[in-house]
């Protein structure tokens, strides 16, 4: 039943390959450009009736090969194909470029639904990522407006991944012990708890924005007495900032979850353990701190997540990373840009979920908590 | 647990400053601009031209919004930006009573650079001659149409009821040495319907409307060195009267970094003041129009008038 | 020998225990049973320490528990619970093997110990490997007294161990555990709500009822003798009948006869109710035989045994 909602989904977005607009052509960066479909590409209407065609479902074998490489290659295909369209008026090539329209939006997310239904689905969905990747890398988009914001920058763009990342990654790790510290604290001690989730849950409802405005001031003057703090970074502006608001950012999440992750222990374990003569040292490092373990990595992954989105934040205290591409696009009304500087976030937030996810259920099955007790 | 807790945290704060970036080494110049077009191009264009003369530049282009970089600036997070001689009435508003000063780009200047020599520390480089103040402006075929040339015309078209509607920054829009100082001058007075009112002040939305015709829009605020005169076919409407403050860019750095390479002065002085109103339409226009990289623009500049070889 | 002597335990102001005293002597196993409430938990868990007493003292093998610090204590108690608690991220051995490990035993040592335990709770050797989440709840719990018993402690405290398992299992492993406690000469203190249970394993049964015990006595002591009320309305009315199933026809001590055709096929070990049952089907005496001899049963022998057994109880 879900296969056949999931097939008939697929039907209606390669539809919209017939109707939507595939691109739009602009002239420069700013402006909105002509629109054009799919009917102004020869031959391009195959790829819809192949793509119509795939949504059957088939069972000889080599048949389906076929499908599923088709499937894969689909995007790949319709975003090379786009680039072919040209308007009649004269254009400057190196100006010029291509915005990729809803159809190939849909299209994309209908092969990738499709490949969803078939056996081994995600890995195929992951290829058909790195063929997309890899072309797109190796410059087989030359018109594609994304391309040209990307190799105009190359340089900067890889900078900025690497400090959004860096940023992401060291907030969270400095987050991590007094998260961890504290929500275990939390269990013992019940009045601390509410002073601890009190603390920790402020940070979280005050908007990112504002805290990193707040804390520019203290910085600034903190850097100003104490000089050999501002060679570490200790300013008003830049990293420190962004790495403060994030690591108090990624506190509640680890802070809450492990929290949870200590306090969901079976009681009859917990009893056992203590009742075998077990020393408290021996317990914790044994027997709560491995059960709790995947518990704990679920806030770790939330954090995580949480940190690669507010990192974007960064750009605009000068703090660098992603942000700042998606700024200045905002500032310059290239959309282009703004894709450039968010694509590579969503893509980075969905990768470590699922790798973070995964590693969270292997260690669940390890430790036996996947399961109810017999 | 106690011991296992203080060696992690140990760790993690080396990690920390390892990966925490190098700040300064042995006093590089700390560059930061705007975040737009004009603050990429005139920002490679320093980092370039210092370079070339052995003085270390650390890149903070496009840092932040005009607040943040002038925030920077007086707390010395970094040492050299790219500012506008207006600006001069909003860092200090209490001397700044006479609003005459403003209309005149030495008078403006020239206050604006004692008042932060002396009480900030901070001073103002040789301003380059393009006048980036504010103006409306209306596409060609508009103005060619209805005949349009000034902004008494316009005042004239507005009060035989014609439709109109602006799209402006809202701080333009109360300015009294904006929205509110044309209308004044020019006898014209806007209703709330034939305004569009925008939180930023940036204006390559405002003009993409405008070519586009958005909404209606026929005429929107633009900068003078905006890039879009040059690709977007609009024409700005001269102001006899002078209505808004000059705007020069100029280099502005912290006394104490200068004082350590007083040869920025000479460095920069020709580069800015060799940047006409119609030079920086065209490299303002390559950066966002053309999606070219602001580093080979600004390179290109400098190599083809000499400044670089 | 474990002595308790005016114990007292209160929670917030209620009283769970008031001063309780109880004796129980090496290898015997005493069953603390009552209504919920009645603080036959609180008193099990004060020996071990996993509860601490308000007033009173208790010496283990003529220590006060307080002087001992309490790790060692509980080392040398075993201690069995009804959620089993074994370490869901641990293989069999490895939760048998747990304290060993603590107490750095060698490897081949620990080997063997843990598959000396497995054969006594007749699990096979091959649930070494397995995970707590795939074994059936009788073998989680006898896998629970094998890391019990991991130790050889001399004493173990079960509280209500097998009340979670079906009827069937529950009825195996108990005589499983009475016979394990018995050849390792356990002292044994059991709590359970189950009355057959208590008569099953209890060579006492400590009747209590609101934090004191009520009645200490044999099972088979308490056809007779029942001291209060409360004990007569606890035990209920067929209790006699229920004492039954704590001997086997081997108790009887029937003399061989010569032989006869065999009309049952029961044997020596059979216990004494379903024998009874069987009598009251059959008109005649029942034959069966065991390997040797054959034997002639009639409720009449069942009837005078248990007469002699209260009997000598009432002296």
């Amino acid at each position: 039943m879900k296969d056949r909602i999931r097939r008939g989904l697929s039907l209606i977005l390669f539809m919209t390959l017939l109707f939507l607009p595939m691109g739009f052509f602009k002239v420069n960066r700013v402006l909105n450009g002509s629109v054009f479909s799919l009917w102004k590409i020869e031959y391009a209407w195959i790829l819809v009736l192949f793509a119509l065609i795939s949504t059957i479902r088939l069972k000889h074998r080599t048949i389906a090969y076929l499908r599923s490489l088709f499937l894969i290659l689909l995007p790949s295909i319709l975003i090379y194909v786009s680039q072919s369209y040209v308007i009649a008026e004269p254009f400057d090539v190196k100006v010029a470029r291509i915005s990729l329209g809803p159809s190939i939006y849909f299209a994309c997310i209908g092969a990738w639904v499709l490949l969803s239904t078939e056996a081994k689905g995600s890995l195929k969905i992951f290829i058909s990522l790195c063929v997309l990747i890899t072309l797109f890398g190796f410059g087989y988009f030359p018109m594609l407006g994304f391309y040209k914001e990307y190799i105009n920058r190359q340089a900067t763009f890889f900078l900025e991944l690497q400090r959004h990342m860096s940023l992401a990654v060291t907030s969270l790790l400095f987050a991590l012990v007094p998260g961890i510290y504290l929500g275990y604290q939390s269990t013992r001690h019940p009045r601390l708890r509410e002073w601890i989730m009190g603390f920790v849950n402020g940070f979280q409802v005050a908007p990112t924005l504002s805290m990193l405005a707040l804390l520019m001031i203290p910085l600034a003057s903190l850097g100003q007495s104490f000089p050999f703090l501002r060679t570490w970074g200790v300013k008003g502006v830049g990293f420190l900032p962004a790495f403060i608001v994030l690591s108090l950012y990624a506190l509640l999440p680890i802070t809450s979850n492990t929290y949870t992750a200590f306090k969901q222990l079976d009681p009859s374990v917990m009893d056992s353990a203590k009742a075998l003569g077990m020393s408290s040292k021996h317990i914790f490092r044994k027997v709560s701190f491995p059960l709790a373990l995947p518990f704990i990595i679920t806030g770790i992954r939330i954090a995580f997540i949480q940190n690669i989105g507010n990192t974007i934040l960064a750009g605009l205290v000068g703090g660098g990373g992603m942000g700042s591409l998606i700024f200045l696009g905002l500032a310059q009304s290239a959309t282009d840009l703004i894709l450039l500087g968010s694509l590579p976030v969503v893509l980075m937030a969905l990768g470590f979920e699922v790798i973070l996810e995964f590693t969270e259920l292997r260690l669940k099955k390890k430790m036996g908590v996947l399961y109810d007790q017999a | 647990m106690k011991k296992y807790l203080t060696i992690l945290s140990l760790i993690s704060l080396l990690a920390l400053s390892a990966c925490a970036p190098v700040a300064e080494v042995k006093n590089p110049v700390t560059v930061a601009t705007m975040l737009d077009s004009e603050g990429s191009v005139l920002g490679k264009m320093i980092i370039l031209a210092l370079n070339a003369q052995e003085i270390e530049t650390v890149d903070k282009i496009n840092f932040g919004t005009p607040d943040i970089l002038r925030a920077a600036l007086e707390n010395a997070e970094v040492d050299l930006v790219v500012d506008y001689t207006g600006s001069g009435q909003y860092y200090h508003p209490e001397d700044a009573t006479d609003t005459s000063i403003w209309n005149d780009p030495i008078e403006g200047y020239n206050f604006t650079a004692q008042l932060d020599r002396e009480k900030k520390d901070i001073i103002w480089l040789t301003p380059s001659p393009a006048n980036n103040t504010e103006s409306i402006a209306v596409t060609r075929s508009f103005a060619a149409a209805e005949n349009i040339v000034s902004m008494e015309d316009l005042a004239a078209y507005i009060n035989a009821g014609k439709p109109f509607k602006l799209i402006a920054s809202a701080s333009f829009v109360e300015n009294p040495m904006g929205l509110l100082g044309y209308e004044e001058a020019y006898g014209f007075k806007l209703t709330n319907d034939q305004i569009i009112s925008l939180a930023s002040g940036n204006t390559a939305e405002m003009l993409k409307a405008l070519a586009e015709g958005t909404n209606d829009v026929n005429a929107s605020l633009v900068y003078g060195t905006d890039g879009a005169l040059d690709k977007l076919d609009l024409v700005v409407l001269e102001d006899p009267k002078h209505i808004p403050p000059v705007y020069l860019p100029a280099p502005v750095i912290r006394k104490a970094v200068l004082d350590v390479y007083p040869e920025i002065e000479t460095i920069l002085k020709p580069i800015f003041e060799s940047l006409t109103l119609e030079t920086l339409q065209s490299l303002n226009a390559k950066v966002a129009y053309d999606g070219e990289d602001a580093t080979m623009v600004a390179e290109n500049y400098l190599k083809d008038n000499g400044f670089l070889d | 020998m474990i002595k308790l002597s005016q114990i007292r335990k209160l929670y917030d102001t209620q009283e769970a225990l008031r001063n309780v005293d109880l004796q129980i002597e090496d290898g015997e196993c005493v069953v603390l049973i009552g209504p919920s409430g009645c603080g036959k938990s609180s008193l099990l868990k004060s020996i071990n320490r996993m509860i601490d007493i308000d007033a009173g003292t208790i010496t283990f093998f003529n220590q006060d528990i307080q002087s001992l610090p309490v790790e060692q204590l509980r080392r040398k108690i075993g201690y069995c619970i009804q959620g089993v608690g074994l370490f869901p991220h641990m293989n069999v051995k490895e939760n048998i093997a747990i304290l060993l490990r603590i107490l750095k035993w060698k490897e081949e040592d620990i080997e063997r110990r843990v598959d000396e335990l497995l054969l006594m709770s007749e699990l096979p050797l091959t649930y070494k490997t397995k995970k707590p989440h795939e074994l059936s709840g009788g073998e989680a719990q006898r896998v629970g007294v094998c890391r019990a018993l991991a130790t050889d402690p001399p004493v173990l405290l079960m509280d209500e161990p097998f009340g979670a398992l079906d009827p069937m299992t529950r009825e195996k492993i108990q005589i499983a555990f009475r016979d394990i406690a018995q050849k390792l000469h356990k002292t044994v203190v059991f709590v359970t709500h189950d009355i057959e249970e208590a008569i099953l394993l209890g060579d006492r049964i400590a009747l209590m009822n609101e934090g004191q015990i009520v009645q200490l006595s044999t099972p088979e002591a308490l056809i007779q003798d029942q001291k209060e009320n409360f004990t007569k309305n606890f035990i209920g009315q067929d209790y006699p009948l229920m004492v039954l199933k704590r001997f086997s026809v081997r108790d009887l001590k029937l003399k061989p006869i010569s032989n006869l055709n065999v009309t049952h096929r029961i044997d020596l070990d059979t216990n004494l109710k379903e024998a009874l049952a069987l009598c009251i089907k059959q008109t005649e005496a029942v034959i069966f035989k065991d390997e040797q001899n054959t034997y002639s049963l009639v409720y009449s022998d069942i009837f005078s045994f248990i007469r002699g057994m209260q009997d000598e109880t009432a002296h």
